[in-house]
């Protein structure tokens, strides 16, 4: 063997040390980003459930003395227009417009937009409340992309219901047509399939009446109705899910659109109304021009556009999230549809970031730029992502000798640990302030869910999340996940789960 | 102390955390569930007696419910007392002279204002809220002072409270309360409401605020309070409000008094140089007012560019009855093809369907 | 004297109104939801109604809507109780198929004369 080769050898050997250590420094060092990211993400779920909590308090101290009735008999509560979007539900939509309309308000109307429904939709209607054909001039304070085919109320010209049939062209769409015809100063957007408490609307109008110079949208609380007992379209009994892949969402609707939603509206920071429960200033909503038809988020892309808009006309604004009203929606059942929705959310957010990204750590858009937009994209948007890359890293990290097992322990101490403490944190809020699950029983599952939820549950979710936000990369073509559901109602009986 | 001795020490703090968590949840639980029924225990005797209060006739009848409530011992009324309370608002006639009668005797009125100056918001709040439920004029001026309380709940009850007792002077120390929106427009308004047209001085000084706020509630209120002698200072708000908010409910409250003065300043708002809100308004209103006077201008408004104005003006025209049908009829006749040709058409239609004219839809062919 | 059936969730309101009504001889069966009220009106077979209208879960609407669907029970006389004089709330009631209503807050005394009065109506 020449010298040459021999110092080539040890410099190859060097060489390979150098690599060795780069890399278990690259890897030591991510795992420490890992770390703090994991606490990171937990406090600011713990912070939010905390801002949720005081104002639960307020809330609660409230309702002692001012009661539903106050808002009821008040002159000046505005008046609604309900719009409720269809699209081939003639299996729940008799149900669901009867509910509404039986709804506690002084005045409100209710639109049925029927977006080229291919079932019985329409016929369902046209029994129920003896529908006559009454000619409209099509408004068009939004643009819209489908054209109004007919539009008809009842015979009796006194159930405040509009009926609307127009050619197929989306949720959306659908939603902008039904604000287009909206008469009253506030819409309230619900979904054909969720189900709301009788005195919802009221609640959720309330910050209305009580700054209605300011306010310009607000939301109300989603939960899942699965397994719960639903006679004549309301609620009457609140029972946990039978299936755990639907107990762990109840726990994480709590934690994430209760909790979370309330804590960002305390702050003044609020990003998300739900499309199945959101109330807006009919006004406000035309000129900025309706909901984005070509938006997969369209809920959350609405509201952040009010942001922007609001802000950029430098006015003064609020966005509120109330914590009671609730109306009541089918959780997937199946993982198969579980998958789609959660794709689909995790793409929508990826778009609506994309679309806005000029907000983003914005000081012109206040909390929202500085605050909720940076938030969503660290810690709502990219969280599969890094969930995802620490459980691949650690065992290779491991291998790598880059961190020792304690440290391995640590990582998941504080992101799987201290998310079962959140989850805890949760269900003692929900059970100070709201109480909505009586028995000991559900008690029982829902503490073993907040547990359960961290081994498969949050991975599948993790995974679906990163398809969604890679569907957002290649912008495909949008695919709605497609639910098919049954009806509710039938007396006696609970609902039965979705056949996605 | 090395990594795993902090692992192991923060595995040991998150279990204790879980498990304490737990254990809050389930006592709470407990405890909550003891406390009521401890409660319903506690009131069971005296409830069926404070029920024979509410629900005797007045007369003799009540003395001796009345006698024995009166002399309950603390701790007892105590379970009955926010029964007691919240009854209060919830019957009237006979039964709610009795309740009073009872609530004074135990010396309610007394606490409640004692508690005023308490150190506890929620007491405070509780005192407003009794001493407005209870209505006593001597509670007015207390209570006035309390809409400058730092808690909002206190201050909320303050306002409902002043509204309940039905002080006159209180009106202007309601408005300025609402201050930076320091007390719900909502809640300012149903008191003022109450206090009926004793608050109508510190109304009209009101229109000419700065706040765009204090205008509005004052503007809706006078409109729902029916302040007729007053109809011209709002026509005034109309033409020349800053906030188009503010000119929106004018136009509104001027629909709702309906004096020939209202007619027309709504007329005139209708026209092309108003905001676009004030024409939607006042289109809208002249339909609430109801005099056929206002036809001819609305039926102008069927050919008005803006849908919204047009379709008020088609809705208003349908609520105003024959004079209205020729000039709709008119309009179809003579624009056809045009878009105040439907709207007017619309508006017959609804007219038809009110008179239950309106055809069924042909059945659908068989699928 | 008949059996009367009551839905009301305000435990304070309820035990009002039973005392009330038995005191004018009546027998009471009270309930604090919707749900359940419909439910003994079908197994109890009452002789009226009397429903809150601000219930959780279904409303007093709500069930008057559902009694007057069932022909069972469609012939039920139903009073409402509602809050203040709000007109939509009686124009509600009354399209739901209700034979009357009484605002609140009320006096003990004319809610026996009203279930009084809608029971002759309706017996005549």
């Amino acid at each position: 063997m020449s010298a040459a080769a021999a110092v080539a050898d040890l410099l190859a050997g060097e060489i390979l040390d150098a690599v060795r250590t780069g890399a278990q420094w690259t890897l030591a060092m991510i795992s420490a980003i890992l770390l703090v990211y994991s606490v990171a993400i937990n406090t600011s779920y713990l912070m939010l459930i905390f801002l949720a909590t005081w104002d639960a308090v307020d809330s609660h101290r409230k309702s002692r003395f001012f009661s539903q009735e106050d808002i009821y008999a008040n002159p000046l509560t505005p008046p609604v227009s309900v719009i409720m979007p269809a699209y081939n539900e003639e299996a729940g939509i008799a149900e669901a417009v009867r509910s509404m309309l039986s709804m506690r308000y002084p005045t409100f109307e209710v639109i049925v937009v029927d977006d080229g429904s291919k079932d019985g939709t329409f016929e369902r209607l046209r029994e129920e409340h003896d529908l006559v054909e009454l000619p409209r001039v099509v408004p068009d304070d939004i643009p819209i992309r489908g054209t109004v085919v007919s539009t008809h109320v009842p015979a009796n010209g006194s159930t405040p219901l509009l009926v609307i049939r127009k050619t197929n062209s989306g949720r959306a769409d659908a939603l902008n047509v039904g604000i287009n015809f909206a008469r009253h100063p506030l819409v309230c957007m619900v979904d054909a399939d969720s189900l709301l408490d009788p005195s919802a609307l009221l609640l959720v109008a309330r910050p209305f009446a009580d700054d209605p110079l300011n306010v310009v949208a607000t939301g109300g609380v989603v939960r899942i109705v699965n397994d719960c007992d639903v006679v004549g379209g309301r609620v009457t009994r609140v029972r946990m899910p039978r299936r755990w892949l639907v107990r762990i969402q109840v726990l994480e609707y709590l934690r994430a659109f209760l909790l979370g939603r309330t804590g960002w509206s305390r702050i003044g920071g609020l990003l998300i109304i739900s499309g199945a429960f959101g109330l807006f200033r009919r006004d406000v909503l035309a000129e900025v021009g309706g909901l984005d038809p070509d938006s997969i988020g369209e809920d959350a892309e609405l509201v952040t556009r009010l942001h922007r808009y609001l802000r950029d006309a430098k006015r003064d604004y609020r966005i509120v999230f109330v914590s009671e009203p609730v109306s009541w929606t089918e959780a997937p059942s199946s993982r198969a549809v579980l998958a789609r929705q959660r794709r689909r959310w995790s793409r929508g957010l990826a778009e609506l970031l994309w679309k806005h990204r000029g907000m983003i750590a914005n000081p012109r858009y206040g909390r929202v730029g500085l605050l909720t937009l940076p938030y969503f994209v660290l810690f709502e948007l990219l969280a599969p992502v890094v969930n995802l890359g620490g459980l691949a890293l650690v065992p290779i990290a491991l291998w790598a000798d880059a961190i020792n097992v304690p440290f391995a322990l640590a990582l998941l101490l504080a992101s799987y640990g201290y998310a079962v403490l959140v989850g805890f944190v949760a269900l003692a809020v929900e059970e100070y302030a709201f109480r909505r699950y009586n028995s000991w029983r559900d008690l029982g599952v829902a503490a073993v869910a907040s547990v359960a939820e961290n081994f498969g549950y949050r991975q599948f979710n993790a995974w679906w999340g990163l398809q969604g936000i890679f569907a957002a990369l290649r912008r495909t073509k949008q695919v709605w996940g497609v639910m098919t559901r049954e009806g509710f109602s039938t007396p006696g009986r609970s609902t039965g789960g979705n056949r996605g | 102390m090395n990594t795993a001795q902090l692992v192991s020490l923060s595995i040991a703090v998150l279990a204790v955390a879980v498990v304490l968590l737990g254990l809050v949840i389930v006592t709470g639980r407990a405890l909550n569930r003891q406390r009521e029924r401890r409660d319903a225990r506690l009131s069971a005797d005296v409830r069926p007696l404070l029920m024979e209060l509410i629900g005797g006739d007045g007369g003799d009848e009540i003395s001796e419910p009345l006698l024995l409530l009166a002399a309950l011992d603390e701790r007892v009324w105590r379970a009955v007392e926010p029964s007691a309370i919240s009854m209060l608002g919830k019957v009237s006639g006979n039964a709610r002279v009795a309740l009073v009668r009872l609530l004074e005797q135990r010396g309610l009125a007394r606490t409640a204002s004692r508690d005023l100056s308490g150190l506890s918001a929620v007491r405070r709040a509780v005192a407003a809220h009794v001493l407005g439920l209870l209505g006593h004029a001597e509670a007015a001026f207390p209570l006035v002072r309390m809409l400058s309380d730092r808690n909002p709940e206190v201050r909320a009850a303050a306002v409902r409270g002043l509204g309940q007792v039905g002080a006159a002077g209180a009106a202007g120390p309601i408005i300025s309360s609402m201050t930076g929106g320091r007390v719900p427009f909502q809640l300012v308004a149903q008191a003022l409401i109450r206090l009926g047209p004793k608050a109508r001085p510190a109304l009209v000084e009101t229109l000419s605020d700065g706040d765009p706020a204090k205008r509005a509630v004052a503007v809706e209120v006078l409109g729902l309070t029916g302040a007729v002698e007053n109809a011209r200072a709002l026509v005034d708000v109309l033409a020349g409000d800053s906030s188009a908010d503010v000119r929106v409910r004018a136009a509104r409250a001027l629909g709702r008094l309906g004096t020939p003065v209202c007619l027309d300043a709504l007329i005139h708002a209708t026209g092309p140089d108003h905001p676009h809100a004030v024409r939607v308004e006042a289109a809208s209103a002249l339909g609430d007012l109801g005099s056929p006077r206002a036809v001819p201008t609305l039926q102008q408004l069927l050919a008005d560019s803006h849908y919204h104005v047009a379709h008020n003006a088609a809705r208003s025209l349908a609520r105003l009855g024959k004079p209205a049908t020729a000039a709709l009829t008119e309009t179809v006749a003579e624009r056809a093809g045009t878009p105040a040709a439907s709207h007017a058409w619309e508006a017959l239609a609804i007219q038809d369907l009110q008179a239950g004219r309106l055809p069924r839809l042909p059945a659908p062919a068989a699928r | 004297m008949a059996t009367v059936l009551v839905a009301e969730d305000d435990a304070d309101i309820r035990d009002l109104i039973i005392f009330k009504l038995e005191q004018t001889g009546h027998a009471v069966i009270a309930v604090g939801d919707g749900l359940s009220a419909l439910k003994l009106a079908h197994e109890q077979s009452p002789e009226i109604v009397l429903l809150d209208v601000m219930m959780p879960g279904m409303s007093g609407i709500d069930v008057c809507r559902a009694l007057r669907q069932d022909p069972e029970t469609a012939g039920l006389p139903i009073i409402l109780l509602t809050a203040r004089a709000q007109e939509s709330d009686v124009e509600t009631g009354l399209t739901a198929g209700a034979d009357d209503y009484i605002v609140k807050p009320f006096s003990p005394r004319v809610l026996a004369d009203r279930v009084h009065s809608v029971l002759a109506r309706t017996r005549a």
